[in-house]
C-alpha cells in the first residue's frame, strides 16, 4: 500500500458527539476536525462549555450515557499488530486505524499505550485508598499485561458484568498483590524521570501526602508509562499555582520531546497555550471557529469570538481604563440551529450569517469558520487587483511593443 | 502593647497620609493552632500555629483599591476575612475610620458590618439556592430593617439593573443562573447597604475570561459611581494590575512587597514579585518556549515556614556567605543540597551512603542538585569537601555541623523587614538584597 506522505500521529475529523437529554439533544462537540504532526503540540482553547474536554474524552472513548459518539473517525497513526490488522480490515483506511471501528476491547489496550490523558484535577484522579506507586505501577503492570494476541473477543463489558461477588473476595484479599516488584520499579523509575526526590520514599505515600504540583508529576509518570504516541493534556495546570505552573509544563515539554509524543493540550489560558503549542484550535459551542499557527491566531486572528478572547485577558504591561469583552454568554447547545453560534454576541454579524458559515482557508494552516474570512480574501483581491491589472497592462504593453 | 504596635506601624507605610485612609491594618496577625484546647495545655502540647496571616500592615485609602497576590495558602484570604473581622484576629488591629473594629460591641459591630461587605470566589455556594433572586438582594436591607417594603423593592430593582440584569429575572432562582450573571447577583447584594469598603476575595477565579472582563468592568464601574473603597483578592496577577492602584504581593503569610500597582509590576524589586511576574505565560507568540527561571520546589508549610526569609528555600537570589566568592548558580544549588541534607530523610541519606566514595557521591549531588563538581571559590571547594568526606564515612553529625556553620546564608538569620525601595516611601519591600 502507497505510504501517505503526511506524518500525522492521529487525525480527528468531523467528530461529533451529543448528549440525549430530557430537555433536547445537547450537540456537545459538533463536526470537530483537526490533524497533529508527529512530535507536535496542539492546543485546543476555549471557555466553559465549548466541548473541548469532550472533544478529548470522545478521543478516549470515555463518553459516558447519555453521551454518545454520533459520527465522524478518530484515525490514529499505530503499529498495531498484523493480526487486528487482519481481523479488523475495515478499521484500517490508509496507514491510519479509524478507532471508532475497533470494538472496545481493542480499544481499551489501544488506550494507555497508544493514547493516553492527564487529567485537571489530579487530587480526584487518583485512588485515595492506594500509594502512589501502587496506581502508576498498575499502570505499568496493565500495559505490560494485555497482550493483544490474548485478547479476548468478549467485549470488556462482558467481563464486567460476569464480575461477581467471588471475584470481589478474591481481589479484596490482603495478600493479593497484583503488582510485581518489576513493576513497582519500574513506577519508581518514572516518578524519578517526572523529577520528584527520593522516589522510593514517595512511591510508598498515599496522593494526600503530596502537594498538588508533584502529584500532577506523579500523573504524568502515570500516563507515560505506556509510553503512548499520543498524549492528550486536559487543562493539566489549570488547579496549580503560577510557579508550579511553569514546573509542570516544562516537565510536559521534557517528556514530550524525550518520548516524541503528540500532545493535544486543552486549557483556557492562553498564555499556557501560546507557551506549548505549535498550533492551535479555537473552540466555541461545540465547533472549532479558527484554527493555525500562533502568529494566525494571536496575531492575525480572523474569528471576531479569537479576538474577543484574546483581547478581554487584562494586560500585564499596561493598565488600560476598560476591557473589551464579548457580550453575552455561552449559548444553550439544545437544538442550535443553522445560524452561525456566535451570532448574539459577535459584533460584526451581518444578515448571511444566519446560515452557517463554511470553513474558510486563509492559508495552508490557518482555517476560519466565519464570512469575515471570505471579506478579507475579497479586500486582499481588491488591494491585488489594481496592481495586478497594471501589471497586466504593462505586460500586454510590452509584448504589444514587442509584436510591433 | 498598643504603644508597640503603632510605633511598629508608624514605620511601616507612612507614606500614606492618615487622614484619607479608610482603613489602616496594623501589624495584623491570625494563627491557627490546633493545640490550644485545655486538654492540650493540659497534658503540655506544644503550640505551633499555622501563621496565615503574619504581622500584615498596610493601609487602603478612601475610594482605591488595594489588591493582594499571592499563590495558595499564602494566606491573603485569611486576611481578607480578618479585616472584616469574620475571623478573630490574633493580635494587632484594624482600624476602620479610625476605630479598632476588634474593640467594637454588638451594635457597632452590626453598624460596622453593614459599611464593609464581602465577596466571594464562588456565587453558587454564596448564596441560598432556595431564594429567589430578589430575596437575595434584599436579605441584607430586611437584615437591618432599612426602609418600608416598597423602598426596598424598588432598590432592589434598581441595583438589578444597575449590575446588568433585567426586572423579570427576580423571581427565579440561582440555578437559572450562569456563573457570570450570578456573581453580579452577589454583587447587587454587597451593595444594597451602600458599604463604603467592600472586600473581594477571588471574585473572578471561578468565570472564564470573556465573562471575567465583563465583570470586572462593571465593578470598576461600579466603584467609581458608588465611591468604594475596595480590598481586592486574587492570584491572577494581571486581573490586579487592572483592578488595583495598590498592590501587595504576599508570601507564607507576610507581605513581601507593597506599593503602587505600576510600580510593583514594571519595577519589581523582590524577587519572589519578580518570579512572579516572570512566571506568567503572556498571550503572544513571543510566548512559545520562552525560557522561565523557575522557582524550585513548592510553599515551605506556613506551620514550620523557615528560619529568616522565609522565602530563602526557593529564592534564586539568595545571599551567599560573606566569606566566599561564589557565582550566584552553584551557590543555589549548593544551598538546596544544604538544605536537603540537614533536614534530611533516611531515603537521602542512605542514597548518599551508597554512592560509595566520595568522588561518586560527588557526581550524585551533581545529579541531584546540580552542585558543580569544583566549585569556583577554593575555600568552599576544599569545605565542601570536607563535608562530603564525612559523609562518604557515614558521618552525618560532621557533616551537619559542618554544611551548617560553612553556608550558612545571611538570608537564614536575619528576618529582613519591610522597608522603603529606592529612598520612596510609596514601594515597601522586604528583602535582605534592598540593604545592599
Amino acid at each position: 500500500m502507497l505510504m501517505n506522505d503526511n506524518t500525522n500521529a492521529i487525525e480527528i475529523d468531523q467528530l461529533s458527539t451529543t448528549y440525549f437529554t430530557e430537555e433536547g439533544d445537547v450537540n456537545a462537540v459538533d463536526g470537530v476536525s483537526f490533524a497533529v504532526p508527529r512530535g507536535e503540540v496542539f492546543g485546543i482553547v476555549g471557555e466553559s462549555g465549548s466541548g473541548k474536554s469532550v472533544t478529548v474524552r470522545s478521543i478516549m472513548d470515555l463518553i459516558q450515557p447519555p453521551g454518545e459518539i454520533t459520527g465522524g473517525s478518530i484515525r490514529l497513526q499505530t503499529e498495531l499488530k498484523e493480526k487486528i490488522t487482519s481481523e479488523y480490515p475495515n478499521a484500517i483506511s490508509g496507514d491510519t486505524v479509524d478507532l471508532r471501528k475497533l470494538p472496545e476491547n481493542v480499544r481499551q489496550w489501544v488506550n494507555g499505550r497508544e493514547i493516553s490523558m492527564i487529567f485537571q484535577d489530579p487530587n480526584r484522579s487518583f485512588n485515595k485508598s492506594f500509594t502512589v506507586g501502587h496506581q502508576i505501577a498498575e499502570a505499568v503492570e496493565t500495559n505490560a499485561r494485555t497482550d493483544l494476541t490474548n485478547l479476548s473477543n468478549k467485549p470488556l463489558s462482558d467481563t464486567i458484568d460476569s464480575y461477581g461477588m467471588f471475584e470481589f473476595m478474591l481481589d479484596s484479599m490482603p495478600s493479593k498483590s497484583y503488582v510485581s516488584e518489576e513493576s513497582m520499579e519500574r513506577a519508581i523509575e518514572l516518578l524519578r524521570k517526572v523529577g520528584i526526590s527520593d522516589p522510593k520514599l514517595r512511591a510508598e505515600q498515599y496522593p494526600h501526602e503530596f502537594s498538588g504540583g508533584m502529584l500532577q508529576r506523579a500523573m504524568i509518570a502515570q500516563a507515560i508509562a505506556g509510553e503512548p504516541k499520543v498524549l492528550i493534556a486536559d487543562e493539566p495546570t489549570s488547579a496549580l499555582d503560577v510557579t508550579i505552573q511553569t514546573q509542570i509544563l516544562d516537565l510536559l515539554d521534557e517528556m514530550q520531546r524525550e518520548l516524541n509524543m503528540s500532545v493535544i493540550l486543552i486549557s483556557h489560558n492562553l498564555g499556557v497555550v501560546a507557551r506549548m503549542c505549535d498550533k492551535v484550535g479555537v473552540m466555541y459551542a461545540g465547533e472549532i471557529v479558527e484554527k493555525g499557527n500562533l502568529t494566525d491566531i494571536f496575531e492575525n486572528s480572523v474569528h471576531p469570538y479569537t479576538d474577543g478572547l484574546i483581547n478581554a485577558i487584562p494586560s500585564l504591561e499596561q493598565t488600560s481604563e476598560r476591557l473589551d469583552v464579548i457580550d453575552g454568554n455561552v449559548p444553550n447547545l439544545i437544538d442550535m440551529g443553522s445560524e452561525c453560534r456566535f451570532i448574539d454576541r459577535c459584533p460584526k454579524a451581518m444578515e448571511k450569517c444566519r446560515t452557517e458559515p463554511p470553513t474558510y482557508s486563509v492559508d495552508e494552516e490557518h482555517k476560519v469558520s466565519c464570512y469575515l474570512a471570505d471579506e478579507t480574501q475579497k479586500s486582499k483581491e481588491d488591494n491585488e487587483i489594481p496592481m495586478i491589472k497594471e501589471f497586466n497592462k504593462n505586460k500586454d504593453g510590452i509584448k504589444s511593443d514587442g509584436g510591433k | 502593647m498598643n504603644s508597640r504596635v503603632s510605633e511598629q506601624s508608624n514605620g511601616a507605610m507612612s507614606s500614606i497620609d492618615g487622614n484619607t485612609s479608610l482603613v489602616e491594618v496594623n501589624n495584623l496577625k491570625k494563627y491557627f493552632d490546633t493545640n490550644e484546647g485545655f486538654i492540650d495545655s493540659l497534658i503540655g502540647n506544644a503550640s505551633n500555629p499555622v501563621k496565615a496571616v503574619d504581622n500584615v500592615s498596610f493601609q487602603i485609602p478612601r475610594g482605591k483599591t488595594v489588591g493582594v497576590v499571592g499563590e495558595s495558602g499564602c494566606g491573603k484570604s485569611t486576611l481578607a476575612k480578618t479585616v472584616l473581622n469574620i475571623v478573630t484576629a490574633t493580635d494587632g488591629e484594624v482600624l476602620f475610620k479610625g476605630d479598632n473594629i476588634f474593640d467594637l460591641n454588638k451594635k457597632e459591630l452590626k453598624e460596622f458590618r453593614s459599611n464593609a461587605q464581602m465577596i466571594y470566589q464562588d456565587p453558587f455556594s454564596s448564596v441560598n439556592p432556595r431564594m429567589t433572586i430578589g430575596d437575595i438582594i434584599q436579605e441584607p436591607l430586611d437584615i437591618h430593617n432599612r426602609g418600608t417594603k416598597e423602598e426596598r423593592e424598588d432598590r432592589v430593582i434598581s441595583l438589578l439593573e444597575r449590575v446588568g440584569l433585567s426586572e423579570e429575572q427576580i423571581d427565579r432562582y440561582p440555578n437559572e443562573f450562569s456563573g457570570g450573571q450570578l456573581q453580579r447577583v452577589c454583587i447587587a447584594r454587597s451593595l444594597t447597604l451602600e458599604p463604603e469598603l467592600l472586600v473581594l476575595d477571588e471574585p473572578v477565579a471561578s468565570l472564564d475570561v470573556s465573562v471575567q472582563a465583563q465583570v470586572l468592568n462593571l465593578l470598576k464601574d461600579l466603584q467609581n459611581d458608588f465611591d468604594l473603597t475596595c480590598l481586592f483578592i486574587a492570584h491572577d496577577l494581571s486581573v490586579v494590575n487592572y483592578i488595583s492602584d495598590i498592590v501587595g504581593v504576599m508570601y507564607l503569610g507576610k507581605v513581601v512587597e507593597i506599593g503602587p500597582s505600576e510600580q510593583v509590576f514594571n519595577n519589581p524589586s523582590h524577587p519572589y514579585t519578580k518570579s512572579l511576574l516572570n512566571n506568567i505565560p503572556r498571550p503572544s507568540p513571543e510566548e512559545y518556549h520562552r525560557t522561565i527561571e523557575t522557582l524550585s520546589g513548592s510553599v515551605p508549610s506556613p506551620r514550620d515556614p523557615p528560619s529568616g526569609c522565609n522565602f530563602r528555600t526557593r529564592c534564586p537570589s539568595i545571599i551567599p556567605p560573606e566569606k566566599y566568592n561564589f557565582d550566584q548558580d552553584s551557590w543555589r544549588s549548593v544551598a538546596s543540597f544544604r538544605e536537603h541534607f540537614i533536614e534530611g530523610n533516611k531515603e537521602t541519606r542512605s542514597r548518599l551512603v551508597e554512592a560509595g566514595k566520595s568522588e561518586e557521591l560527588r557526581e550524585v549531588i551533581k545529579q541531584r542538585w546540580g552542585v558543580p563538581k569544583t566549585l569556583n571559590d577554593p575555600n568552599a571547594e576544599a569545605e565542601l569537601e570536607k563535608a562530603i568526606t564525612s559523609i562518604s564515612n557515614r558521618d552525618f553529625n560532621r557533616a551537619e555541623k559542618k554544611l551548617t556553620n560553612e553556608f550558612m546564608s545571611p538570608c537564614e538569620i536575619k528576618e529582613p523587614q519591610l522597608q522603603p525601595i529606592d529612598g520612596t516611601d510609596s514601594t515597601q519591600g522586604s528583602c535582605l538584597l534592598l540593604d545592599r
